[in-house]
């Protein structure tokens, strides 16, 4: 009996110690911006001061698990909104993992919905868990107490209305959801798998940023160079699959970024892409 | 050996092989494009991916085949399901036929968890542990606890394969004797042995029944009774003749579970344990040795089990890890604790899941340990690969092992 209270006296302190190692870990006042290496796709994972855990888009699979187990600490299992920026299967199916294994407070997306099996599934879940989902629009904000703010850029309510009336299978890439997250000085542009028109349309607003996420995995078609001399980015990530079957990113992409000095990493190459900021400067994490 | 064992031996062994021969030649074979129409029930989780979902599928004629499908509606362990589709064949990785259904139509029949009350208890387990914990916790506790086999990130999944210890996570006769040796050692200092004995068999009916009775769990709990009963009774003859008459009553009702390898290397691991585990106890020196050292009786059984399985993981996985007796020796003990913990909190968990994720969490530091000696030596190299391992080979290998036993039990 003595040696099973001991066990358990040992086992509850050496949790105690894991706890407070992984609280100084996790919480050390900065906003965190992980671009998971999740293949061809997208899954940006961005934690705030003020313990907000935001994911945007889940990837193809349940990679997106592991790079929230790594960036999250063991006990916490809830994720305060998740955005899936369109229902692509490369960037919702792992959102039907990270539904399943965490506690989700808020699910947003845009207005038109996916057709394929993919998205019927994710529905389905999402109905389970009794989770509704909310639609963002050009203007909308989330925000938290650190003074983080999610800045809606893409969709307007126009656009919507116009894709959906005009074609029979609307280009959902096109009504992608685009957020610009400012934090302090800091300013990130997520433009999901939006085409270079809609870039042109959303530069001016978005303004002079500091970290700017390569369109549709660096597709030629993602953005010119008339985007970059706006935006003017001082890092730029691409989240992308090794030897995928687009060809992504293109050698187009990767020249405006180097006519442009810009410094890109990206995800097939370099793995997962952490960004740290506290307001003021920014660098890369480990 | 008398004269009626040789009978004994004579009747189950020529009763099996005549099953046998009915069995596999009544069993049809499908031709490469042939289009099948069955219903079938899913038998294992479902990975989804941007592709849909994958699994295995159960065929009518006993074997297994590849599958991938549409993602919507997803399946689950337990589900009937009817499925047409054209079956192909590609070359596996050890040379063999390997059948695949590429997106066949499919129709969800009945939800197992509707219609039976165990797979949605086991239903409620893997939820609450795979919310409670991150994901290489959780897969490795349900892999460890109730031999429930969820997704692992891709390079955990490889160094467990690479370190040995797939054994672990999966439902084995191993796991179980060591949690009743466990359990046997705690009743044993309130209890009786008998009493002990029987207590620490309810427990382990308890492992399987929260496992929803899973063949494989079945097996391995009949598999882990024997051994343990037999290392508190110190009746090793009784314990070997009950291992070959549970083996024998297995393969007569599924002949098919000779190809299993779950089967053959429980069976073989347990059959090591009986009989040639207590011939390291012989001499007083070396007994007294494994008892005083911490790590003494997991190394024992480790070996032994290496020991007596080590042509079927060659022939199996190609490859055999250099690390593997070592890796373990250090992380065997944390099983027994695991599975306690894991219990409890599942138990707990049903009823009121924040206590139970709060005993779940004191699981962490076993975890840690667990997938950092998984991490350190599997990516540490120290791979033996080995291509076709021929059958007589592995034939004179339990040959001279046989002889040893027999002549260092005298």
């Amino acid at each position: 009996m003595k040696k099973l209270l001991i066990a358990i006296f040992t086992a509850l302190l050496i949790t105690g110690v894991l706890f407070l190692f992984e609280y100084s870990k996790f919480y050390d006042g900065k906003l965190h911006i992980v671009v998971c290496d999740v293949g061809q796709g997208d899954a940006i994972f961005i934690t705030t001061p003020a313990k907000t855990d935001v994911l945007i888009d889940g990837g193809p699979d349940q990679k997106v698990l592991s790079c929230l187990s790594d960036h999250m600490p063991f006990w916490d299992k809830t994720i305060e909104a998740i955005i899936m920026t369109h229902p692509d299967a490369d960037h919702s199916t792992g959102l039907i993992h990270v539904l399943k294994r965490y506690k989700v407070l808020a699910f947003y997306t845009e207005e038109v919905k996916g057709t394929t099996q993919t998205f019927k599934l994710l529905d389905s879940i999402l109905a389970d868990k009794n989770l509704s989902a909310k639609f963002l629009y050009a203007g909308d904000t989330l925000k938290d107490n650190s003074g983080m703010k999610l800045i809606t850029l893409w969709p307007t309510k126009e656009a919507i209305r116009e894709i959906v009336q005009n074609r029979s299978k609307p280009r959902l890439n096109d009504i992608s959801v685009i957020g610009l997250l400012t934090f302090g000085n800091f300013k990130g542009l997520f433009t999901a798998d939006a085409g270079e028109k809609i870039e042109n349309q959303i530069e001016s607003e978005a303004g002079k940023i500091t970290l700017l996420k390569i369109p549709h995995h660096g597709s030629a078609t993602g953005m010119n160079d008339q985007f970059l001399r706006v935006v003017q980015p001082e890092l730029a990530v691409i989240s992308v699959g090794n030897k995928n079957r687009y060809d992504h990113p293109t050698a187009k992409i990767l020249d405006l970024l180097k006519n442009r000095n810009i410094k890109y990493l990206r995800t097939d190459q370099d793995g997962k892409i952490e960004i740290i900021t506290d307001g003021k400067k920014w660098w890369l994490g480990p | 050996m008398s004269k009626t064992l040789s009978l004994i031996f004579f009747i189950l062994g020529l009763s099996l092989a005549l099953r046998f021969m009915t069995f596999f030649t009544a069993q049809t074979a499908y031709i490469d494009g042939q289009i099948l129409t069955f219903e079938t029930k899913i038998n294992g989780a479902s990975k989804i991916t941007s592709k849909g979902q994958s699994l295995t599928i159960d065929l009518p004629n006993g074997k297994r085949s590849y599958a991938i499908l549409g993602s919507y509606p997803e399946l689950n362990y337990g589900d009937s399901v009817k499925i047409s589709g054209k079956i192909t064949y590609f070359k596996g990785s050890q040379g063999s036929k390997v059948a695949f259904l590429r997106y066949p139509k499919f129709e969800l029949i009945e939800k197992g968890i509707e219609s039976n009350l165990l797979l949605s208890l086991r239903q409620k387990i893997v939820g609450f542990f795979e919310t409670s914990l991150p994901q290489t916790d959780s897969s490795l506790m349900l892999g460890i606890v109730f031999g429930i086999k969820e997704e692992f990130p891709q390079h955990f999944a490889e160094n467990i394969k690479n370190t040995g210890l797939l054994h672990v996570i999966a439902a084995s006769g191993m796991n179980i004797t060591m949690v009743g040796g466990f359990l046997s050692s705690l009743f044993a200092y309130f209890f009786k042995r008998q009493i002990a004995l029987v207590l620490s068999i309810g427990g382990i009916l308890f492992y399987a029944f929260l496992a929803g009775f899973e063949p494989s769990i079945v097996r391995a709990s009949i598999m882990g009774i024997l051994v343990f009963s037999a290392q508190i009774m110190g009746r090793q003859t009784l314990s070997f003749l009950s291992l070959i008459f549970a083996g024998w009553a297995m393969l007569m009702i599924k002949p098919n579970l000779i190809t299993d390898i779950g089967f053959q290397l429980s069976f073989m691991a347990t059959a090591g344990l009986i009989t040639f585990r207590p011939l390291f106890y012989k001499k007083k020196k070396i007994k007294h040795v494994i008892e005083k050292s911490i790590i003494g009786e997991d190394l024992v059984t480790t070996v032994t089990a290496q020991i007596f399985t080590l042509p079927i993981l060659l022939t199996t996985f190609g490859a055999y890890s250099l690390w593997s007796i070592l890796v373990n020796a250090l992380v065997l003990w944390t099983v027994p604790p695991l599975m306690i913990i894991g219990a409890v909190a599942a138990l707990l968990g049903i009823i009121a899941s924040q206590t139970g994720t709060i005993v779940l969490l004191l699981a962490k530091p076993l975890l840690a340990y667990f997938e950092f000696m998984v991490n350190l030596f599997g990516s540490a190299g120290g791979l033996i690969s080995l291509q076709n391992l021929p059958p007589t080979i592995t034939l004179v290998y339990y040959l001279i092992l046989t002889a040893v036993i027999i002549r260092f039990r005298k």
